[in-house]
């Protein structure tokens, strides 16, 4: 499992430099746009399963919380509203990370 | 002056439903800080386009945190009905759809600096961070 990971978290890293090296000269090729394009996608698509199951996970707790104990249902709710909201940043952050990288790139003149 | 708007302000919150307290005290501060930065980024504008756009992402971030502590006391509070459920979903990918909307046109369109975006954005989750951090210091306090 950790050699898989050491070799795709490697692959990942060139494929980011070769995009940056195509992108050097202020124009982007195909070549280098469908890597930055294949990276916006997997970027968002990891960003979003990664917060769809956080957001689930802690949906799930609070219902089992509340269900056990409905007395404490106000005190888990307020918790729920913090995690999602820390949690959703998250997601808006990975989406501005990736439109810039589609539209507002810094390495494109 | 800030205390009467603070009071203004939590009453407003109540009647839109909001009764938890720390969630009223969270959006308060976070509604008069989003506020003040965009009154300040708008009279700075002219000179200094980097507040007024702090200022954008801080209400941004705002709005979402209402919109979610509203979503999440409705399935909590309100009883279910069938239209009730899809009036909760309709407004909750609405407003994604809203705030993707908004960060594409301020991003791709106007070319916003993102920086102050970014900062913006996470006003929300400072305060949060700076409301618990007070909340432990409290509870250590009361503890000892």
């Amino acid at each position: 499992m950790r050699k898989f990971l050491m070799i795709a978290l490697n692959t990942v890293a060139l494929m980011s430099f070769a995009a940056l090296a195509f992108a050097a000269d202020g124009k982007m090729d195909a070549g280098a746009l469908g890597l930055t394009c294949l990276a916006a996608a997997i970027g968002m698509a990891i960003a979003a399963a990664g917060c769809g199951l956080g957001q689930g996970m802690g949906l799930k707790a609070a219902c089992e919380g509340t269900a056990r104990n409905p007395e404490a249902g106000g005190k888990i709710m307020v918790t729920l509203i913090l995690g999602l909201a820390f949690i959703e940043s998250l997601a808006i952050y990975a989406l501005v990370v990736n439109l810039i990288l589609l539209v507002a790139n810094p390495f494109v003149g | 002056m800030l205390k009467s708007l603070a009071r203004k302000t939590d009453e407003w919150l109540w009647h839109k439903g909001f009764r938890a307290s720390e969630i009223r005290l969270l959006l308060r501060c976070q509604i008069l800080v989003s506020g003040a930065s965009l009154l300040a980024g708008v009279a700075c504008a002219p000179f200094w386009d980097w507040g007024l756009w702090f200022g954008v992402g801080a209400a941004l971030s705002t709005f979402n945190f209402y919109a979610l502590a509203k979503f999440v006391q409705g399935i909590v509070f309100l009883p279910y009905t069938r239209a009730m459920a899809a009036g909760l979903m309709f407004r909750f990918y609405g407003r994604l759809l809203l705030t993707g909307l908004v960060l594409f046109g301020l991003i791709v369109w106007l070319k916003v600096s993102v920086s102050a975006l970014l900062a913006g954005l996470s006003t929300c989750v400072l305060s949060i961070a700076a409301w618990g951090i007070a909340r432990g210091a409290g509870q250590k306090v009361k503890e000892a």
